[in-house]
């Protein structure tokens, strides 16, 4: 005989047997969140680009730099021995898991890799590594500015384009892509020095570009449309991130059961699992006040990897009226490739560098 | 006794997270009724009860992989937090949360008479003794631990509701549980 209790268990049981479906896993950057597709494949595929050109060498290995040769990186900002030290261990600790074989030293506050010999993609892989990874999530509307100094949210609804394309994106870029209402990156520096003309400066680095920019603002970098190309269009945020790297843990590189594709899952510390829900949260409601019959105006959150675009999903605040849950942790998914979502990993394992390290060559 | 019968909760849990579907059938025939007694008793609606009952296993196999034995542990506290966040959910939403039944897109499942009277069976087959016993202190401490741990609410929230001082909850509520103490005690010998 068969109850409902019965068919219940058989029913999950058959779900267990299928595994995790993709959209179960984790409230997704490709699922929950409801990025389209396309877009975020392109945003990923720059994120890996990004990620191999962190470091400040630039993707493709230089001539002089044969495999085997060590790579030298300077520091900046300059920093105590002890800092030093410590951005090459959490570096030493990221290659292991890595590049085994890889040795790491200090001489004269530069930090020094020598790759094993024989490993042909090393270079790129140890600069890919050898980036900040500093992840970062934004209350997009609610943080980003418009040419008029003031964040998208405060405007919304409304009918100027700037407007609108930043935080709807158009007909040909998403919502943190180039061509979506972002600027060039002088024209973001002077925004952003207008809008923080009472703030003290500080320096920042954006990849190899040392900016210099009141506190409390950030530029970040357009995702790219072009995978394999840098973007040259930069937005500008005020306040400090919802979300940083310190409060993700457990971060994985794996598969979507089905599909195969390669993708990051992570999970939220206490904190961290706060956050996210107050962020999803605090964007959903203001997605629910600003949409209308006949308008949806949904809000989005960006993710940035060291101040590069890598997403800017939007909460359903139909869906979750009251925010996402950060129990389940989070998913970066698109067209990773299984290194890319591997060092992905690494970054995010061994958390940021106290300093960002510049390939010599 | 059985390969299942004799694992532990995280030994399941951590099959079912590596796709045993049989694993999650014996931790869901282990834990059903306790999850069905409680819920029933809080919302006193069979239908309902099925209905959450659903919703926690599916959210158990959701977050296997969050659960952490200690030891032999038993993973009935667990379960039964599932629970009690669903139900606080629901009453919330107004509305049964299904969340994570989409979430695995499973199918609705139709109740007929046989299965409330299933509901009754599995709760009166629950072993559940410590809630049992919260049930026999007198009155004014039993709201107080109910509303504490059961439910898990704050203590201003609580006193609101009793009409009484914060202080008179956790009044209360100390000496309830020291009377549950002294009765697994007494249970034990």
């Amino acid at each position: 005989m068969s109850d409902y209790f019965d068919r219940v268990e058989r029913q999950i049981a058959r779900r267990v047997e299928q595994g995790m479906p993709r959209s179960a896993r984790r409230p997704s950057a490709g699922g929950y969140l409801a990025v389209a597709a396309g877009v975020l494949v392109v945003i990923v595929v720059a994120g890996a680009f990004l990620l191999a050109r962190g470091a400040g060498g630039g993707a493709n290995p230089s001539p002089a730099a044969a495999p085997g040769a060590s790579v030298v990186f300077s520091v900046s900002p300059a920093a105590p021995t002890a800092v030093v030290e410590r951005a090459a261990a959490i570096l030493r600790e990221r290659l292991h898991a890595a590049v085994p074989g890889a040795q790491v030293s200090v001489q004269n506050d530069r930090v020094i890799v020598t790759p094993p010999t024989g490993h042909a993609a090393v270079r790129s892989q140890i600069l890919a590594l050898a980036a900040p990874g500093r992840l970062t999530f934004y209350d997009w509307e609610g943080q980003v500015l418009t040419p008029n100094g003031k964040t998208v949210g405060s405007q919304l609804p409304s009918p100027s384009p700037a407007v609108m394309d930043i935080s709807q994106g158009n007909g040909s870029a998403a919502p943190g892509q180039l061509g979506a209402g972002c600027v060039p990156l002088q024209q973001a520096l002077g925004l952003a020095a207008e809008a923080g003309a009472r703030h003290p400066r500080r320096t920042e680095y954006l990849g190899r570009l040392k900016l210099d920019l009141p506190a409390g603002y950030t530029v970040l970098q357009a995702a790219s449309s072009s995978p394999g190309r840098p973007s040259d269009g930069y937005f500008v945020v005020r306040g400090s991130p919802a979300l940083t790297s310190t409060q993700i843990v457990h971060p994985k590189a794996t598969t979507a059961p089905g599909t195969r594709i390669p993708d990051v899952e992570f999970g939220f510390t206490t904190r961290g699992r706060h956050a996210f829900q107050a962020l999803s949260a605090r964007i959903a409601r203001r997605g629910s006040e600003l949409s209308g019959p006949g308008q949806t105006l949904n809000q989005h959150f960006a993710i940035a990897l060291d101040n590069q675009l890598i997403t800017v999903p939007f909460i359903d605040f139909k869906q979750y009226p009251d925010g996402i849950n950060g129990d389940l942790g989070a998913d970066i998914a698109g067209n990773l490739t299984s290194r890319s979502a591997k060092e992905l990993t690494i970054l995010l394992r061994y958390g940021p560098l106290p300093v960002n390290l510049t390939a010599a060559g | 006794m059985s390969r299942a019968a004799r694992a532990t909760d995280g030994d399941l849990l951590t099959a079912v997270v590596a796709g045993d579907g049989q694993a999650f059938a014996s931790f869901y025939r282990r834990h059903l009724p306790a999850v069905v007694a409680f819920l029933l008793r809080e919302t006193g609606d069979r239908e309902a009860t099925a209905d959450l009952t659903a919703e926690v296993f599916a959210a158990v196999f959701l977050v296997a992989r969050r659960f952490r034995a200690r030891g032999a542990g038993s993973a009935r506290p667990w379960v039964l937090g599932i629970a009690r966040n669903k139900l606080r959910e629901s009453r919330r939403r107004g509305r049964i949360e299904d969340r994570a039944r989409r979430r695995l897109a499973l199918e609705p499942e139709i109740l007929d008479d046989e299965d409330l009277l299933r509901v009754d069976e599995l709760a009166a087959g629950a072993e559940l003794p410590v809630l049992n016993l919260v049930e026999q202190l007198p009155e004014s401490q039993r709201d107080a631990v109910r509303s504490r741990f059961v439910e898990d609410r704050d203590y201003d929230e609580i006193a609101r509701e009793l009409k009484c001082s914060e202080l008179v909850v956790r009044q209360r509520v100390s000496r309830g549980l020291s009377r549950l103490r002294n009765q697994l005690k007494e249970d034990e010998r």
